[in-house]
C-alpha cells in the first residue's frame, strides 16, 4: 500500500513536467490541446485516487501528505482541468492564432507554474514554500515577458517585488521566533507573530493588493489569466494554514477580520462604481471570506475554509473566461454567474456564506452583521445591475450548459462526495512540524 | 560590537547614496563581518566559509548585472533615509528593551525595513531591486547568527530568483533604453 501511495505522489509531482515534453513532442493544434486535457485529467484522477486510498500518510522529511495537502491537490489540478476546458468550449479557435513554437513555450510555462504550485503545497517548512512562492513569481515574470502579446511585465514585476519583500518579513519574523522559543519565553513572540501573519495575510491579495492582482489579470492572456486567479492565492493560502500551526493566539487578531471586511466592501463597492462589471472583483471577495473563515476561531474553520477553497477553484477561472468571451450570451452567462456568485439560496457559494454568518454569529456579533449587511447590499446591486439579461437565457447553447455543470458540481456533487472526507480532515491533518 | 555593527550600517547606506555597485559589495561585505563576528554563537566553520563565499559571488554578480546604472538621489532623501534608520533602531530597541539581543534584532530589522521602503516607494527599477538586496542580506545575516542549517540554504536559495530577476529587469531596460533613442 505505501509503495502505491508512493507511486501516486511522486507520479503526481512529476506529471505536470512528463506532460510538457508530451504536449512539446505533439506536432499539431489539436493533437496538442488534447494532450494537455489528457494530462490534466489524468492529474484529478491521481489526486483523487489518493484521497480514496485514504490514510495512512507517508512521512517524508521535506514534504507533507496530510489530508490537507491532498485536497489542496484536488484542487489545483480540478482548476486546472475546469480551465483547460473552458478553453476548449469559450475560446475554441484561440490557440489557433498563435504559432506552433509559441503554443509550445505557453504551455511549457504552464506546465511549470503547475509543477510548481504543487510543490509549494507539498513543501514541509515554511522557508521551503516561501522559496517555491518566489519562484513561482519569477516564473510569472518570465512568462509575461516571452510568452506574452500584451504587456503585463509591469504589473508581474510590481507582485514579484512586493512580495518577496512580504516574505523576508515573515521569514526574518520566524528565525526570531525558533531562536526565541528555543531559548526565553518572551511577549514580544506574539508581536512577530503577527506580524508575519499580517504579511501573509497581504500577499493572498487582501485590500491593497487587489489593484495590483486586477491590473495582472485584466493584461494577460485568457488561459494564464484563468489560471492566476488561483494558482497564486492557493500556495499562499496553504502558508497561511501553515503559519496559523505556528501562532495560534494569532486566530484572535481583530485586525484581519477587519482587513477582510474591508476587502469584500471594497470588492462590492467596486463592482457598484463601474459601469461594465467585471467579474475578476468576485475573486478578491472569495479570498476575503477564506481568510475570514480560517480566522474563526472554532474547529470547523478549515471546513468553511475548503468550502470556500473550492468556490474559488470553480468560478474564478469562469469568471475570467466569460469576462474574455465576446459571445452574444455573455451577459446572460455573466448573470448567472452573479446569481450563484451573491450568496442567495440557495444556489452558488450560498451554504458556505451561510455556515460563515453562523458560526461568526456564535462567536461575536459583530463580523456576522456586517458580512450578512454585504452580501444584501451585493445581491441588491446585482440585481438592479443585471435583471434583464439571465431572464432570456437560451438552454440549449454549449456555453450554458457548461455553465451549468458547474453550477451542479459546486452545489450538489462536491459538498455530497467531500463534506464528511473535509469535515474529518483537520483531525488527520498534522500540525507543521517545526521550522527546520 | 555592536557599536561597530552600527557604525557599519551607516556608512554603507552613506555609501550606498553615491553607487549602486559599491552599495551591493559594501552591503554584502557588511554581512560578511556580521558572520565572522557572530560565528561562534551557532554556526559552524564549513557553514561560515560557504555562506562567505557565495555572498562575495552573489555581490559580484548583482554588481555586474547592474554595472553602469546609476540612481539619482537628493541630499533630502539621503537625509531621510538617515534618519529613518535611526529613528527605527532606536524604537526597535526601546520596544524590546526586555531581550538581551533587542539591539541585533533592531539593526537587522531596521536594514530589512529600509529595503522595503526602498522598494516600496521608489519609482525605479534599480532602487526597486536594491531595496530587496538590502532586505535579503539582513535575512541571510540573521538566519545564519540564529537559525539552523535548513534555513541558512533556503535563504541562500532566495537569492537565485532574486538574480534571475535583476537579469530580465536588465535586459528589459536596455530593450527599452535601444526602442526610445533608435
Amino acid at each position: 500500500m505505501d509503495d502505491f501511495l508512493k507511486a501516486l505522489y511522486w507520479g503526481y509531482m512529476l506529471c505536470p513536467l512528463v506532460g510538457g515534453i508530451g504536449v512539446s513532442s505533439c506536432k499539431h493544434y489539436n493533437s496538442k490541446m488534447n494532450c494537455h486535457l489528457m494530462i490534466c485529467c489524468v492529474m484529478f484522477f491521481a489526486a483523487l485516487l489518493s484521497i480514496i486510498c485514504g490514510f495512512p500518510t507517508l512521512h517524508f522529511d521535506l514534504w507533507n501528505d496530510d489530508g490537507l495537502t491532498r485536497f489542496f491537490k484536488v484542487l489545483i489540478s480540478l482548476g486546472t482541468l475546469l480551465a483547460s476546458w473552458m478553453q476548449k468550449i469559450f475560446f475554441p479557435k484561440f490557440y489557433l492564432k498563435e504559432s506552433l513554437a509559441q503554443l509550445s513555450k505557453n504551455f511549457l510555462l504552464i506546465y511549470s507554474l503547475l509543477t510548481l504550485s504543487v510543490l509549494c503545497v507539498s513543501a514541509k517548512t515554511p522557508f521551503l514554500i516561501s522559496v517555491f512562492i518566489v519562484l513561482l513569481m519569477l516564473f510569472l515574470m518570465i512568462g509575461s515577458l516571452y510568452c506574452s502579446d500584451r504587456d503585463c511585465f509591469n504589473s508581474t514585476w510590481n507582485i514579484f517585488r512586493i512580495i518577496i519583500c512580504i516574505l523576508i518579513v515573515i521569514l526574518f519574523n520566524l528565525v526570531f521566533y525558533q531562536h526565541f522559543t528555543q531559548k526565553v519565553a518572551l511577549s514580544t513572540i506574539s508581536e512577530s507573530g503577527r506580524i508575519s501573519i499580517l504579511g501573509i495575510t497581504f500577499a493572498i491579495g487582501m485590500f491593497p493588493l487587489p489593484l495590483i492582482y486586477e491590473e495582472l489579470i485584466e493584461k494577460s492572456p485568457t488561459f494564464l489569466a484563468a489560471l492566476y486567479t488561483f494558482i497564486i492565492p492557493i500556495p499562499v493560502l496553504m502558508l497561511y494554514i501553515r503559519l496559523l500551526n505556528l501562532y495560534p493566539f494569532a486566530r484572535y487578531s481583530d485586525f484581519i477580520v477587519l482587513l477582510c471586511l474591508v476587502t469584500i466592501a471594497y470588492s462590492i463597492v467596486g463592482e457598484y462604481v463601474s459601469h461594465r462589471i467585471t467579474p475578476i472583483k468576485s475573486v478578491s471577495m472569495l479570498v476575503g471570506c477564506v481568510v475570514l473563515s480560517i480566522m474563526l476561531p472554532m474547529h470547523s474553520n478549515v471546513y468553511l475554509a475548503c468550502l470556500f477553497l473550492m468556490s474559488l477553484v470553480i468560478y474564478a477561472p469562469l469568471c475570467v473566461m466569460i469576462d474574455r468571451s465576446s459571445d452574444d450570451n455573455q451577459n446572460d452567462l455573466v448573470g448567472w454567474l452573479y446569481l450563484a456568485l451573491s450568496g442567495f439560496p440557495p444556489i452558488g457559494i450560498f451554504w458556505p456564506c451561510f455556515l460563515l454568518i453562523f458560526n461568526w454569529s456564535n462567536q461575536t456579533f459583530f463580523p456576522a452583521c456586517i458580512l450578512f449587511l454585504m452580501l444584501i447590499i451585493r445581491g441588491n446591486v446585482f440585481f438592479y445591475k443585471l435583471r434583464s439579461s439571465f431572464l432570456s437565457l437560451d438552454l440549449k447553447s454549449k456555453e450554458v450548459r457548461f455553465v451549468w455543470y458547474c453550477l451542479v458540481i459546486q452545489i450538489i456533487i462536491l459538498p455530497l462526495c467531500f463534506s464528511d472526507w473535509i469535515w474529518n480532515l483537520f483531525k488527520f491533518s498534522l500540525p507543521i512540524q517545526g521550522l527546520g | 560590537m555592536l557599536s561597530f555593527f552600527l557604525g557599519l550600517l551607516l556608512l554603507i547606506t552613506i555609501s550606498g547614496f553615491l553607487n549602486t555597485t559599491l552599495h551591493a559589495v559594501s552591503h554584502t561585505v557588511l554581512t560578511m563581518l556580521c558572520i565572522i563576528f557572530g560565528k561562534t554563537d551557532v554556526l559552524s566553520n564549513e557553514i561560515t566559509v560557504i555562506l562567505l563565499c557565495s555572498l562575495a559571488l552573489f555581490g559580484s554578480c548583482f554588481g555586474l548585472l547592474l554595472r553602469g546604472y546609476r540612481i539619482e538621489r537628493s541630499f533630502k532623501e539621503f537625509v531621510g533615509v538617515l534618519i529613518f534608520t535611526v529613528i527605527s533602531i532606536m524604537l526597535t530597541a526601546q520596544f524590546f528593551s526586555s531581550s538581551l539581543s533587542s539591539f541585533e534584532y533592531a539593526v537587522s530589522s531596521s536594514i530589512i525595513w529600509i529595503g522595503f521602503v526602498y522598494n516600496m516607494l521608489s519609482r525605479s527599477y534599480i532602487a526597486q531591486l536594491l531595496g530587496i538586496f538590502f532586505s535579503l542580506n539582513a535575512l541571510c545575516l540573521i538566519s545564519s547568527l540564529w537559525g539552523n542549517t535548513t534555513n541558512i540554504a533556503v535563504t541562500l536559495f532566495l537569492y537565485i530568483p532574486f538574480l534571475c530577476a535583476t537579469l530580465i529587469l536588465s535586459i528589459k531596460t536596455e530593450r527599452f533604453m535601444r526602442n526610445k533613442h533608435g
